[in-house]
């Protein structure tokens, strides 16, 4: 197949379908012909790529301040995928397909509110409302609870923004730079994929690193990653690892180093614990396919 | 596939859409039956593979593929008599502000039954075809019914228990015995047996009838179930974390989230998923499945059938996943898909099938077995790669919703066993 950040995939009974939406190719992987035969010619493709794209964008829909793309409501994406994956109920490989997106909707709807308050984003053809009654439907057939209570509303992110960036130059820095972030090394919404990872050693022979978080709708994920540097050669210490927490739009965090830290340049990568990296992801390019997929 | 045969899906879809509009709410948006549609009232109770064992192959030869599609439009009128009575209860479903449970699990077969009985709901007398599902409605979802505190309540009365504990242990006793005599014999397997396994394995994708019965006839399923007892054996398979598997508790607490590996359930812990399922009136019919179940634990494999207990034999072999045989190379295909979608959708833990998939799955492979045993559903030669892939799916999704509650909950994600 292709490169997995930039494929649309679509589970299909018997086969598996994928859009490399970087370079446009398409391809279909049968491994079960008598299976795939119920559906894979008299099914639309389109109907099949548009749910692949919903599950694209779930993952990978490059929120970023940066590049000032506006984040994705995961309440309609679940929605849409829920709506959709009824529709195609017969041909995913999975016959709890639509349970499943449901559940995943339910859980949004817990911690986001009910879909009904969504404001309508601009550039999505569907009315929350519409896809709301909609899914309500779906989820009163499926045995699925969908009214959560609702919950606090969350705090408005900007509001503490700039306390959190701390203060510029001041003086007490030895040395500083940056690295850009690679968005294949952490979760969906935990950091601008446009965004630098920058640090600086202080005269206090302390390490400050901050990363631009990624912009999200409603509470972020509680995820929380690590900056890590793999391989310091000052032969001492090891490798370096420095917990990042995030005070509204940034991920800031600290560690003290040895003098060793101003003769080598640190190369810091982000981790999450349990999370194995996906190689290869192009921040730019997820950018360009945001910007041709829309919302 | 051959220029003679043709794949069995594609046949029932073409024939589907041949039934017209009036199917349209057992169908999808491309007029293709639903998931359910196939699984509950076509495959049961119009195709029955299980009577009809050539219309099951996932290959029809061309008068295998011309009956099955008559098959199907002579049942046309009770199809569309079906929808329009599912279409109706799901209404009175509404009406009642019923919302547990998935309405086609739940009617589907009802819905059938229906047609069958009534034909299609009158158009001219609407009240009454409305009364008749919604008293259909109100059937499946009848309180008298015994539910899972229903059925703990029975098993927790002193008398009930001590009379379950005793099933149980003359169940064990018995088997005791058996194994026992067939020492005195001086073979617990009959030989040949690994190769009936392989040939199943190679075959049940595509049909499998034979080789099914070849290792029922030879007893196989019981063979492999007895050595199960040997130490450390049944641990090995995932079944119980004993080192020798010992008669159940009748139990008197069960909880979804937390239950034991099968051989180590209790007889409530056995049950209480599947009672409501059942459709169990009072305690006469309570008496009768309980009793069942813990005659059950004492069989080989904790299974009566000896079909199914060859499944599991099969399982236990295929699970190892070593690309010895056409089912196992089949298994691991879906492990190597999964590792590209859990990329694509940016989901990836880094475990693998080698993280005790194998025990997962003859753990999930075990309670579909006995949870057709509990409903009577009979195995039919299709039915055996169905269960062997629909169990690996199932391991393998509800990993992948593991890894993606456990980021949205805690940000770790854990790769721990099913």
């Amino acid at each position: 197949m292709t490169a997995p950040w930039r494929t649309a995939v679509f589970e299909g009974a018997g086969a598996t379908l994928w859009w490399d939406l970087g370079t446009g190719a398409s391809g279909v992987d049968v491994w079960d012909a008598p299976r795939a035969a119920g559906w894979l010619d008299a099914m639309p493709r389109e109907a099949l790529r548009r749910l692949a794209l919903d599950a694209w964008r779930e993952a990978w829909w490059p929120a970023s301040r940066v590049a000032d793309v506006p984040p994705l409501d995961p309440r309609m994406l679940a929605a849409r995928r829920a709506t959709a994956l009824a529709a195609l109920d017969g041909i995913t490989d999975d016959d709890r397909a639509v349970e499943r997106a449901l559940r995943e909707l339910a859980a949004h709807v817990g911690r986001l509110g009910p879909l009904e308050r969504v404001s309508r984003p601009a550039g999505t053809p569907e009315d929350p409302a519409v896809l709301g009654d909609e899914v309500r439907e779906l989820a009163d057939d499926h045995g699925v609870v969908l009214d959560a209570p609702a919950p606090a509303p969350a705090p408005q992110q900007e509001d503490y923004a700039l306390a959190a960036r701390g203060g510029a130059a001041d003086g007490t820095t030895l040395l500083e730079g940056s690295d850009s972030v690679d968005p294949g090394s952490v979760p969906q919404g935990v950091v601008d994929p446009l965004g630098r990872l920058a640090w600086r050693v202080r005269l206090t022979m302390t390490l400050e690193v901050t990363v631009p978080a990624a912009p999200t709708v409603g509470a972020p994920p509680p995820v929380a990653p690590v900056a890590v540097d793999d391989a310091p050669d000052d032969g001492a210490t090891g490798a370096l690892a420095v917990p990042l927490q995030r005070r509204g739009d940034v991920w800031r965090g600290e560690a003290a180093v040895g003098p060793a830290a101003l003769t080598r340049r640190p190369r810091l990568t982000l981790r999450v614990p349990g999370f194995t990296p996906v190689a290869g992801v192009d921040a730019a390019q997820l950018v360009e396919i945001a910007r041709e997929v829309g919302p | 596939m051959t220029a003679e045969t043709a794949p069995r899906a594609g046949v029932l879809g073409a024939a589907w859409r041949e039934l017209g509009d009036g199917v349209a709410p057992l169908s999808n948006a491309a007029g293709l039956p639903l998931a359910r549609t196939t699984k509950l009232i076509l495959d049961p109770l119009v195709v029955r593979p299980v009577q009809r064992p050539h219309l099951g192959r996932a290959l029809l030869d061309p008068a295998a593929a011309r009956e099955l599609r008559e098959l199907l439009l002579a049942a046309g009128d009770d199809l569309r008599a079906a929808a329009a009575w599912y279409v109706l209860m799901k209404r009175e479903r509404r009406a009642r502000g019923i919302t547990a449970g998935n309405a086609q699990d739940l009617y589907f077969q009802r819905a059938y039954e229906l047609a069958h009985g009534h034909g299609h709901p009158s158009q001219d007398d609407a009240a009454v075809s409305a009364a008749v599902a919604g008293r259909e409605v109100d059937d499946v979802h009848d309180d008298g019914r015994v539910t899972a505190a229903g059925l703990r309540d029975y098993l927790t009365t002193p008398s009930v228990a001590d009379a379950v504990r005793r099933a149980i242990d003359e169940a064990w006793e018995r088997q005791v015995r058996a194994r026992a005599a067939e020492h005195g014999t001086g073979h617990d397997t009959e030989p040949g047996a690994d190769g009936r396994v392989t040939a199943l394995l190679d075959r049940c994708a595509a049909d499998g009838r034979a080789e099914l019965a070849a290792m029922v006839a030879a007893s196989d399923g019981t063979a492999a179930g007895a050595a199960l007892r040997a130490p450390g054996a049944a641990r090995a398979a995932g079944m119980t974390e004993l080192e020798v598997p010992g008669p159940p508790e009748v139990g008197a607490h069960a909880s979804k989230s937390a239950l034991p590996a099968p051989f180590d359930r209790s007889v409530l812990e056995r049950l209480f998923g599947a009672i409501s399922g059942l459709e169990v009136d009072g305690s006469e019919g309570l008496h009768d499945v309980v009793t069942a179940e813990a005659r059950r634990s004492g069989e080989p494999w904790q299974l009566s059938d000896e079909a199914d207990r060859v499944v599991m034999t099969a399982g236990a072999t295929a699970g190892h996943l070593d690309g010895g045989t056409d089912a196992a190379r089949r298994l691991e295909g879906r492990w190597r898909r999964e590792a590209f979608v859990r990329q694509a959708l940016r989901l990836p833990d880094g475990s693998g099938p080698a993280d005790g998939a194998r025990e997962a799955f003859l753990r999930r492979l075990w309670v579909r077995l006995q949870g057709r045993e509990l409903r009577g559903t009979p195995l039919s030669s299709d039915g055996v790669w169905d269960l062997l892939d629909g169990a690996m799916r199932s391991v393998v999704l509800d990993r992948r919703d593991r890894v993606k509650a456990g980021l949205a909950r805690t940000g770790a994600t854990t790769g721990g066993v099913a």
